[in-house]
This record gives C-alpha cells, structure tokens and sequence, in this order.
C-alpha cells in the first residue's frame, strides 16, 4: 500500500479536497458535465458569470478556433442570478464540490446588490470577480483596467461580502502586479488569472472579423507561457493565494501553474473538447506526487528552481 | 464520452469522405438529425477543439450491429485528419447530440427532404425512418456540380424518389434546388406536406421562405461554429424571433418560421 498523498489545498480559508477547478464560462452552471462525471471529484468549479439580470449575449458569430486557441465573445450570456440562485443552486446540493459563483456588473452597486443576494447561499463558497471580461463594454472590464477602480470595486465587494471574495484579473494590462495589489490592498482573499487575451482574426476573402464583436477573447494552450509567466510574476508580488488559469489541458500543464507559484488552476478551453479533462488531472496530480515522493501538493506550489547553477567560488575550486 | 475505432474509411470525389465507426454508445440510440462531436484525441492542442458531424447512416448488416457513419467534407485541417483515418484508429466522440427532426407529425403527409452538398449528411436516417413507416419520401438534392453529389444512391436504395439539381446542369436539373422544389409546394395541399432541409444557411434561408410563402411546415438543421456541443460553451448561437437559441442544445433542427435568417447566416462556413 503506497503512502496517501494530500492533494488538499486551503484557499481563503476555505479547504479544496484538490488544487482542480474549472474556469467560468467554460463549465456552464456545473449540471451540465454531471452527465460525464461526478463534479464532486472537483475541488470546486466557478460558474458562468452571473449578472443582476439576464443577459442574452452577443449576436451570431461568437466563437472561431485558432491555432492551439479560439476565440470567444460570447458577451456574457447567463441565466441572471435570480434564476442561478432559484434553478441550479439548489439542483448543485447533492454534489460535493465548492462552488464559486463569478459575477459581474456595470456598476459598482451591481456587484454589490449580487453579493447581497448570495450572502445567504450556503452552497455558494466563494465569489470570483470579473472584472476582466474583454468582450462587453459593461462586462466589468473598466474596473479591470483602471487600479483605482478595481481597489475601489473589491472593496466594496469585500465590505459586504459574508463569502471569500477572489478576483479574476484580466491580462491585457501593461503590469499585472499593480492590479493584483491592488485587490490584496481592498481585501481580496485570493486572485485567479488570466482571463483571455484580447485578439481578432480576419475573414480575407469576405473582408469581414471572424466574431461578431470584432475583438475577442484568446484562450486556450497558445496562451499557456503568457498565462505561467503572468501567474509566476503576480505570486512573487501579492501575500494572497493565486490560482493559475490559461490553457490548461493536461496534468503537466496544471504542474507549470504550480510550479510557478499557484496554489490552485483551472481548467478552462479544455473542457470543451475533452469534459472529462479537469477529471484527468486529479488523477495524474496524484501519480505525479506519488512518483515524486510528495506527500502533499501544498509542496509543489512556487517550487520553481531559479538559480540552480552554482556559482563558482574559491573553496569550490579548491575542493577540485 | 467515447473511444471509437474506425471500422471503415471511403473517399468520394468532391473532398468528401465516409467514416464507419464502431460505436454501441452513440450508434444504438441516435435518431434521425442527431450530431456526434468528433475528434483525434481528447486533449489535442491544433486542432483544438472537435468537429460537429451529423449522424449519416447507422448500417444495419447481419452481425456488425452498433456502427454509425459520418460524412465528412474536407474543409480545413480537422476535417482533413478525420478523412485521413483509417481501419484501427481512434475517434473520440461526444454524441448523439441535439434534438433531431420532429417527425411526430410526419404521418399521412409527403415528407420532402431538401439537401445541399454535404447537408445530405443529416437527412439520411430520417429518410429510412419516414419510409420505414410507409410515408411518401420524396429527395430533393442540389450541388454545384454532380462529383459534389454523395449518398445518392442510399437514398435510391431506400426506394424513394429521388430529384437532383447541379448549379453547373452536370447532373439533374440545371440550378438551384429551390427551382425542383416549388413544383412540389404547388403541387399538394400545404397540410399534406412537410419540409425538412439541411444545407448551406442560403439554401435553407430560401427553402423556408418558400415553404412559408406555401404554408407549408418546415424544419431546417442548421450549422454553425460549435466548440462543446453540449450547452456550455454558447458559441452555437442562432437568431430566432424570440431569443438566441443554441444550436446544440435547442437545435439543431429549428421550425424554419422561428429562425431569423439575416444575423443566422453571420458564422457562415468559418468552421473547418
């Protein structure tokens, strides 16, 4: 009998049986993969992004593959809260799983107003601030833009917030760092990163954009090294836990993450070609651990080897 | 989600290939209009994501049950690797998916089924199950040019009848197939008739107003970029008078009268 491995990991207080999650807007309200697994091999999944109201997206011509990515602006389609709050929630009991609900608003008052109206959800655990959807100029993306206005929007959140309040940051930024200060300064229990890239493809022979938007979201393994660098930089630079989202598609995708300095990833893009992806990789997390001699995954995260090289010095030489 | 291993693997002219798979899974309960997503791998990276294929035929010979085929048209690089298994490889698939055809109404009338090119993918097992039944199936199947046609004889096999027509005259009636079909809309009375149409969105766009204009019931399979296939992703969006509606999960067979056209068409063809 091999020695157990403690895939565990506590995020903003809160305890994960495993690092594995699944990013927003990738894994519907969680019901919908219930038919492929049981979601409650997850440590948690965050919802589609939730808005005060209703929201029916963006016209035809949403989403295009690129290579090793797509590209997404499906504008923020979703259920409203009301409706996630009165239909999925409570069809989300039986299952084991934290679930975080991602929200958004156009004002500051409706992130606020959804908070309230989620505070009293034991089956919610955490929520995850978008503040950093590319493709809706009132999907939050202003506040993801500006580190005044996501200090003050995090704040506000984490006011009333009775849950772990994490904030997802966008990438089409110029320093990250700031802006994930900035939420560690407005009280902000975690940060997950990165939402998408903002990109366009062209249509040449009807000389049209792919999308409908024009601009899209990139996602997918073509942002996985920009994704790593900009999980490893903001690590080193915020106390609070990161998790580390941005092509993940396999185990050793998810170890980079780690490695790197995350606490936790999700799984986003590829849930879509492979929805028992994020499954997969609890399951080779916990060889990789066993094979590594690690007892617990905790160890792994930010144990990046920078400096391995000696540096030569005289005694070095000496002993030669 | 399944392994399926490539059982059979035919090239036809005009870029298009028939995949048999074995597939107890997905073979023994699709219906008429269903879809698999299909791919090489589960977590492959380029391409990423796997492709929407409608169900064609479920073979049934003696002692080789469970078997479905795919058409496949080869348009970018995920349809060419899918054309370019063969016998002992792997498919993974996701499937049946979508709604199908309604045929609940479908007794006692002529069923009119309206292909283009590679539409005729969709049509086949409605088809057989409407003359299986012993309603009166009519196909009606326009193409550029006649190497563009397959299937056809299936669908003679089944020993309905069955009307071509090529833009180019190569084969059949010269234009588009919306000209073989205004014959039939004039023909019988519109609650003796249905339209069900699977093609490209200009295609379907003038069969429906034509089946509208006639009053004739119509049902259109549509296509459109998909990334999942089962609800989550909501890249499938199509216009209808009352909202947006996924083409997985809603579709992707829509009452013609709800589809609106102008915006439905906006995705066209850009999914390889």
């Amino acid at each position: 009998m091999p020695d157990p491995v403690s895939l565990a990991v506590k995020i903003s207080g809160i305890r994960f049986k495993n690092p594995v999650l699944t990013a927003s807007g990738t894994f519907g309200y969680g019901l919908e993969f219930t038919r492929f697994f049981d979601i409650s091999r997850l440590g948690g999944f965050c919802t589609k992004g939730l808005s005060l109201l209703p929201r029916p997206g963006n016209p035809p011509g949403r989403i295009f593959e690129t290579p090793s990515g797509m590209l997404n602006a499906i504008g923020l389609e979703n259920v409203g809260v009301e409706a996630f709050i009165s239909d999925k929630l409570p069809r989300l009991e039986p299952y084991g799983t934290h679930v975080i609900a991602n929200i958004f608003g156009k004002s500051i008052g409706e992130f606020t107003a959804i908070t309230d109206r989620l505070n009293p959800c034991p089956k919610v655990s955490a929520l995850e601030l978008n503040i950093s959807c590319p493709n809706i100029t009132e999907g939050g993306i202003e506040f993801g833009h500006d580190p005044d206005l996501t200090f003050q929007v995090v704040q506000a959140v984490t006011r009333v917030s009775a849950k772990p309040v994490w904030v997802k940051l966008s990438p089409n930024v110029t320093d990250i760092r700031i802006f994930a200060r900035a939420c560690q300064e407005a009280g902000a229990d975690a940060i997950s990163l990165v939402n998408t890239f903002v990109g366009m493809s062209v249509d040449v022979h009807r000389r049209r954009p792919m999308i409908s938007n024009v601009t899209a979201g990139l996602s997918g393994p073509a942002i996985r090294p920009l994704a790593v660098r900009l999980v490893h930089q903001v690590a080193a630079s915020v106390e609070i836990p990161v998790i580390g989202i941005g092509g993940i598609a396999t185990t050793r995708d998810a170890l980079e993450f780690l490695i790197a300095g995350a606490r936790a990833v999700q799984l986003g893009t590829a849930n879509f070609s492979d929805p028992l992806a994020s499954l997969k990789v609890v399951q080779g997390l916990e060889e990789y651990c066993r094979s590594h001699g690690i007892r617990d995954i905790s160890q792994i995260s930010g144990s990046l080897r920078t400096r391995e090289r000696p540096v030569p010095s005289r005694a070095a030489s000496g002993d030669a | 989600m399944v392994q399926a291993p490539v059982v059979g693997s035919t090239g036809y002219p005009g870029f298009n290939h028939l995949l048999a798979l074995r597939s107890p899974e997905i073979a023994d309960c699709a219906k008429p209009g269903q879809f698999v997503m299909a791919g090489l791998m589960d977590c492959a990276s380029d391409p990423l994501l796997k492709r929407a294929l409608a169900v064609y035929s479920i073979p049934r010979p003696a002692g080789d049950g469970s078997i479905l085929t795919l058409l496949i048209k080869v348009v970018g690089p995920g349809t060419r690797l899918l054309a370019a298994l063969r016998e002992g490889d792997q498919v993974s698939m996701i499937g049946p998916l979508g709604n199908g055809f309604d045929t609940s109404r479908a007794k006692g009338r002529v069923s009119v089924l309206v292909a283009g090119g590679v539409g005729i993918a969709s049509v086949f097992l409605l088809a057989r199950e409407l003359s299986a039944a012993g309603e009166e199936v009519h196909l009606l199947y326009g193409a550029r040019r006649a190497r563009d046609l397959v299937g056809l004889e299936d669908f003679q096999d089944l020993g309905i009848q069955v009307q071509v027509a090529t833009e180019d005259g190569s084969r059949g009636s010269r234009g588009l197939v919306t000209r073989i079909l205004e014959p039939y809309l004039r023909r019988y009375p519109a609650q003796r008739l249905a339209v069900y149409t699977c093609g490209p969105n200009p295609m379907m766009r003038a069969v429906s107003r034509l089946a509208s204009t006639h009053a004739v019931d119509c049902q259109v399979s549509v296509e459109t970029p998909m990334a999942c296939g089962f609800g989550v992703c909501l890249g499938c969006s199509v216009t209808t008078v009352r909202s947006y509606r996924l083409a997985c999960t809603h579709g992707p067979v829509f009452d013609a009268r709800d589809v609106v056209w102008d915006t439905a068409t906006e995705g066209e063809g850009i999914h390889a």
